[in-house]
């Protein structure tokens, strides 16, 4: 009777279907798909970071920067354009703010805000030129080095928060036309001490449009 | 062995009535114990005045129908019932009809707050949401008894809104329900608050006409005409239209807070015969008063006749008035809208309504049930003829109602007989039926007609438990892409009408089975043959409609949506039946099955049909979702579980087949096929047996 | 049931034919094969149903309905193999083509079953010619203006291009060929125009662009200048999934040159990704350009939409007809102007112009639109065919069978069963 073979023989096809499931997904695949380009279709734009094409703002999409080994990028903020924390319990914090001159109280207001925040004496017009300079930007600008109790909030307008003992605060504030710029890093001594020549490489990287480091 | 049939065929006879009869007393309650005495009761509504205002048409959803149509489904989903039986002092019940009920809620709402109108299931939803519900698990309860909850059930509601509806328990459901019910209630108990209590003017109100009024209390209508006028309105208009944001004109508030009131019923026909989808409540009219819309002339007018209403109705003393003036009223709507020209068909609404045909043809199926299980106790006697006889006549006077009121709602709505899935009951049981009298026809058994009137009465208690359970319309507009007759009437009938056969050929398969069962050596030969080739023959109809309706689907899919077949459940549902109907066709070619084989495969195969039909609607995905429906899963898996039982009962008759052979021995093998090989002239070959 | 098998050589079978052929057709063509491939048919069918309830259309066709093999999830209870639908239909294919159509005796009898069968043939041609030549995808366009551009629903795809290179062609990749299981898989493309390789990592089905510091994404393994992906959950309606990748560039060595990450970036629920902002790097000299964005194309017409109309039901937001009225132009220059609504299509050239959406809500100063399904489909019309070969041929053979049924039934009454 050939009964049985037929009747085996609707397994089979499919079993050796079966068998076929082996085959895995190819790993190294020619492209061999392509379209022609569409009529108006815009030039595509060259050479921009990573931060431009997906800046969370315009101050972003404008700045060229690197960021150091081990930081972290947060969210951009309100006040906050660029925006870092660091540290094993990210309480170390870096930013970048960019603020119109007109109604951001001045360069020596802001300085004397942040001295005040570490428990410093408020400096005079005069004092400015003492202070150490670093170039940010191509341009020198006057450097901050802070320790103390830090009484800042976690944000540049925020009320005072709990004071911090055996903290230490990095920065700089200066006026580029039309802005003023901050950059600021705070964290425990220790932290900061240890990344502050990652701070430097940040504010060495800083750069407006083509490569890092740029001038204003 | 003319007997064989007789024990099943009674059993089954009682188990049907008895399930029908028990289930539909499900439905009728004892109402609430608590008597009402006669200053509790609205006086009796005159008969013309009812039957005028049943005729008076509203519009809802996009289709124009009768106040009839709308107080039936308000009160069937509210009470699970269409219609109010209110206990009287002394022993007596006075039962109100929908627009009976309906009016008393809108004219007379303190007194409709003591009617028992909102059906509770299970008194425990009740505790939920703090009140003491009445003894009875299930009982009605009035709107007097609920209102002091009703805070805590809109905030259930609520919260519910946030909980899909199949994560729901049996007791959310309920509340959610009772609390939707409660809020369309009082939609209309507060529809005409305004020509009963008038307006305040507020004291701040700046101008003319209305600044000598302020603090006072005046019509409503008086204040929207002098509202009008004022400039305060004027300069506010201005400015709207300017684009500008300027505070609105006191008083303005108070008109928005009508609006809401009276945006319910709208049952304002079109002024003109160029506007014909200009139907307005109350509301409209006062949008298009202020807004000079098409309605501002009649606006006032028209407001002014609810406040006499509302006047007269709290007067017990003008009774004869106020109904003689709610009867003009209705008179006037009616006129108006058949001046309109909208009104076409609002009267076979609702005559489509109180004829209620499917329930006569239901009541009338379980009598012919009844005659004919009365027949089989002397089915070759004079009595026996004449009852085989009346149940043939009355199956096709059963079956022709159920023709005539789907061809009644096809006449209302303009649309093929299916546009949801309410609207697929009645026509699957009218297919399955026709196709069983066919049958009949050519055996002459009565084996056929017994499954036509089982069909036709389980199909008409379907329809009724669903319509009952939705307690919406039926006939609800439809959707853009559904706006096709052709497609309604190729596509949706067919697949349908495949639906009806390959259930009917499960049926006769069912019932082949039970035979075995009852007949395991098969004595009865034509009987078997006869179940056979119905259900064979009914098998391949079911596969052709099946076949072409799941093509046609196809083709209509790929007409609106460009795509010919996009694996979407209901799609897939019709599929399978198709393959189910094409593997059990092969199967009996391959040998794999025979006789019972054929028949268990064939009984199985309505689960594929249940499956299609109503489980791909509860995925809730894809393009013919209709919502879940609670409660209606466990109800499928049960039936499922039935269907099941049944097949495995083949394994017994298999078994008792095989020991009854065994104790006959093999001298007398008795040949377990009418018809052997000749696969292509198949079981059909007719009452001689070829072989 | 095996003890009662009658003989199995089917009874349509010529006996004076033997030969070594007509075997093979047998065996390919048998009865047997029919059963089960309509069986598996069923599982799949059903398991790929209920599927959608929990995965979405989308993964319920890759699983079971366009695949050769069912993969490893969609496995029946986790351990039961399944064939794919694709592979179950070829062999009904062959199946149907051997045993009812070759095979089969050919008389008037039978004729209604050939007929019959041969539009099944036709049927799943129809849907094999769909799935691998179909084009599908839609074209929005605002009242007042043209369009000649349709966009792929589903599929993201990786454009490649060289902007002022001598190829002007733009490479795709489609997200099919770079989607893996798992984020750790890697997949390498390569293309003989190119001086590198491009190798896909970190693939996520649905994922937005976020900065390492987000609060969300704490065990960001990998990064590009602070930037990585922000899984989300897969969206059982594929067309809300927004793939992501990470994207190196080999030289030839295998080393990388260059590296980004690809997505879309989402902030207040707003999709910001600028589609002319592409990643780009330098290979040797060349410049090239590598954009994640929806496969979209162009159709050798255009469609200017003229005006809308939706009507609604009085009363309500449930739209009772909605049509556009458009004027195509096609390559020759030549104006035509047609009506497009529901189930009313506007067919030209091999294109097929469907109403599938609309806005007519957008704020005062925007135009309302119409979304509008464009597809190419060779096989359009055949399942229409197929159809009216399968109604034929079922009539004829039910029919022909019915009627002879009666006739004797009619010259031979039943006795009553009861």
């Amino acid at each position: 009777m050939p009964a049985f073979p037929h009747f085996l023989s609707g397994f089979l096809l499919s079993g050796t279907a079966l068998l076929l499931a082996a085959c895995g997904r190819q790993e190294r695949v020619e492209v061999l798909q392509t379209r022609a380009p569409f009529k108006n279709e815009p030039v595509p734009k060259l050479g921009l970071s990573t931060a431009q094409r997906y800046a969370a703002n315009d101050a972003q999409s404008m700045l060229r920067w690197n960021t150091p080994a081990g930081w972290f990028f947060l969210p951009a903020t309100e006040f906050r354009h660029l925006n870092f924390s660091f540290g094993p319990k990210r309480e170390g914090e870096a930013y970048l703010t960019l603020l119109p001159v007109a109604g951001s109280g001045g360069m020596l207001e802001n300085l004397n805000r942040w001295r005040k925040q570490m428990a410093q004496p408020p400096l005079e017009e005069a004092d400015l030129a003492s202070l150490p300079e670093k170039t940010i930007f191509g341009r020198k600008v006057p450097f901050l080095d802070l320790t103390g109790t830090f009484t800042g909030g976690s944000g540049p307008m925020m009320a005072a928060s709990e004071p911090k003992p055996d903290y230490r605060m990095l920065g700089a504030i200066f006026e580029a036309p039309g802005f003023l710029f901050t950059i600021k890093m705070t964290g425990p001594t220790a932290l900061v001490t240890r990344e502050a020549a990652n701070f430097d490489a940040f504010c060495q990287s800083l750069g407006v449009g083509g490569t890092p480091g740029g001038g204003i | 062995m003319k007997k064989a049939p007789v024990i099943p065929g009674i059993l089954l006879a009682l188990a049907v009535v008895g399930i029908v009869l028990y289930l539909s007393s499900k439905t009728r309650l004892k109402e609430a114990v608590t008597p009402l005495t006669a200053s509790q009761v609205a006086p009796v509504w005159k008969k013309e005045v009812i039957g005028t205002m049943e005729r008076v048409a509203k519009t809802d959803d996009g289709r124009t129908k009768s106040l009839y149509t709308f107080a039936h489904y308000e009160l069937l989903r509210n009470r699970a019932l269409a219609s109010v039986r209110l206990p009287l002092e002394g022993g007596t019940t006075r039962t109100l009809t929908p627009v009976e009920w309906f009016l008393d809620v809108i004219f007379r709402p303190e007194t409709a707050s003591r009617y028992a109108i909102f059906n509770v299931e299970d008194s425990d939803a009740l505790l939920q949401v703090g009140l003491n519900p009445h003894d009875k698990k299930r009982d009605k309860y009035s709107y007097a008894e609920l209102a002091p909850a009703r805070e805590q059930l809109y905030a259930a509601r609520t919260r519910l809104a946030e909980v899909p509806a199949e994560k729901q328990s049996r007791l959310d459901q309920q509340i959610n329900n009772l609390a939707t019910n409660l809020i369309r209630y009082e939609d209309l108990v507060h529809f005409l608050d305004f020509a009963r209590q008038g307006i305040v003017i507020p004291e701040n109100y700046p101008d003319e006409p209305l600044k000598s009024k302020a603090g006072k209390t005046i019509p409503f209508s008086e204040a929207l005409a002098a509202f009008k006028e004022s400039a305060a309105f004027k300069s506010f208009i201005v400015s709207a239209k300017a684009g500008q944001q300027l505070p609105p004109p006191p008083l303005f508030e108070k008109i928005d807070s009508v609006l809401k009131d009276t945006s319910g019923i709208t049952w304002y026909p079109p002024p003109s015969t160029d506007k014909p989808d200009a139907w307005v409540p109350p509301a409209g009219l006062i949008r298009d008063f202020l807004t000079d819309g098409p309605h501002a002339a009649t606006s006032i007018a028209r407001l002014q006749t609810l406040e006499n209403l509302a006047a007269l109705s709290s007067d017990p003393v003008k009774n004869d008035e106020f109904q003689a003036a709610v009867l003009t009223f209705g008179q006037g709507l009616i006129r108006d809208a058949e001046s309109s020209g909208s009104y076409k068909k609002v009267a076979l609404d609702r005559g489509y309504l109180k004829a209620d045909l499917f329930s006569w043809a239901k009541w009338g199926f379980l009598l012919l049930f009844l005659l004919l299980a009365l027949s089989w106790l002397a089915p070759s006697s004079g009595w026996g003829r004449v009852l085989t006889k009346l149940s043939t006549i009355g199956g096709f006077v059963g079956f022709a109602t159920i023709l005539t009121g789907i061809l009644w709602r096809v006449f209302i709505t303009g649309w093929g007989p299916i546009t949801n899935i309410y609207e697929t009951i009645p026509f699957i049981t009218l297919m399955a039926g026709i196709f069983a009298l066919f049958m009949e026809l050519i055996f002459r058994n009565r084996i056929s007609l017994i499954v036509a009137i089982t069909c036709g009465a389980a199909g008409m208690f379907l329809a009724g438990r669903y319509e009952a359970g939705d307690a919406a319309d039926t006939m609800p507009s439809l959707v853009a892409v559904l706006r096709s007759n052709y497609w309604l009437w190729t596509h949706v009938t067919t697949i349908n009408i495949g639906y009806a056969t390959v259930l009917l050929a499960a049926i006769f398969s069912i019932i082949y089975i039970f035979c075995r069962l009852f007949d395991i050596t098969r004595q009865n030969k034509p009987l078997f043959r006869m179940l056979t080739q119905s259900s064979y023959g009914i098998l391949c109809f079911g596969l052709v409609f099946s076949l072409v309706g799941t093509v046609l689907g196809g083709i209509w899919g790929n007409e609106s949506w460009g795509r010919f077949w996009g694996w979407d459940p209901k799609e897939n549902g019709a599929m399978v039946i198709v393959l189910w109907c094409l593997a059990v066709l092969h199967m009996r070619l391959a040998g794999w099955i025979k006789e019972l084989g054929l028949h268990l495969c064939t009984a199985f195969g309505a689960n594929f049909c249940l499956f299609s039909w109503w489980h791909v609607n509860l995925l809730n995905v894809g393009l013919h979702s209709y919502g879940f429906t609670q409660g209606l899963d466990q109800k499928l898996y049960m039936a499922y579980a039935l269907v099941c039982l049944v097949v495995l009962l083949g394994a017994v008759i298999k078994f008792l087949e095989v020991e009854a052979n065994k104790a006959e021995g093999s001298s007398k093998p008795a040949p377990p096929l009418p018809v052997k090989a000749p696969v292509d002239a198949p079981l059909l070959s007719g009452g001689a047996n070829p072989a | 049931m095996s003890a009662e098998t009658p003989t199995l050589s089917p009874p349509e079978t010529p006996r004076h034919r033997a030969g070594l052929t007509d075997r093979i057709l047998s065996i390919v063509g048998s009865y047997h094969i029919a059963v089960v491939v309509f069986l598996l048919m069923i599982v799949l069918t059903l398991v790929g149903t209920f599927s959608q309830k929990t995965i979405g259309l989308y993964e319920s066709l890759r699983i079971y309905f366009v695949s050769w093999m069912v993969p490893r999830e969609g496995w029946l209870f986790g351990f039961i193999p399944l064939p794919g639908m694709a592979l179950v239909l070829a062999v009904m294919f062959v199946n149907l083509l051997a045993g009812g159509v070759l095979r089969i005796k050919k008389n008037w009898r039978t004729i209604g079953n050939v007929i019959a069968h041969l539009s099944m043939l036709g049927l799943i041609a129809a849907g094999a010619a769909s799935l691998w030549y179909k084009q599908e995808g839609h074209m929005r366009i605002f009242e007042g203006e043209s369009n000649n551009r349709v966009s792929a629903f589903q599929d993201w795809v990786l454009e490649v291009q060289e902007p002022a290179g001598a190829e002007k062609t733009v490479a795709v990749i489609r997200e099919t060929a770079f989607r893996t299981d798992s984020p750790a898989e890697t997949t390498t493309f390569h293309r003989k125009e190119w001086p590198f390789e491009l190798k896909v990592s970190g693939y996520q089905r649905n994922a937005t662009i976020t900065t390492t510091g987000d609060p969300a994404v704490l065990t960001a393994s990998d990064q590009v200048d602070g930037y990585t992906l922000r899984p989300l959950e897969p969206n059982a309606q594929h067309e809300a999934n927004m793939a992501g990748l990470f994207l190196d560039v080999l030289d030839s060595t295998g080393k990388s040159i260059a590296r980004t990450v690809l997505a879309q970036a989402i902030r207040q629920g707003e999709i910001v990704t600028r589609s002319d902002a592409p990643f780009s790097f330098k290979a040797g000299e060349r410049n090239f350009t590598v954009a994640l964005t929806r496969e979209s194309w162009e159709v050798p017409f255009s469609i200017h939409l003229d005006d809308f109309i939706a009507t609604y039901y009085p009363g309500t937001r449930k739209a009772k007809e909605y049509e556009s009225n458009v004027t195509m132009t096609n390559a020759a220059g030549k104006d035509t102007k047609f009506r497009i609504w529901m189930n009313n299509p506007l067919r030209d050239s091999g294109f097929v112009a469907y109403q599938t959406s609309f806005d007519d809500q957008s704020p005062p100063g925007q135009e309302k639109y119409s979304v509008l399904t464009v597809v190419k489909n060779p096989s359009d019309q055949w399942p229409f065919y197929s159809l009216i070969m399968a109604t034929i041929g079922l009539c004829i053979t039910f029919l022909t069978k019915l009627s002879r049924f009666i006739r004797r039934t009619v010259a031979t009454p039943t006795p009553a069963a009861a």
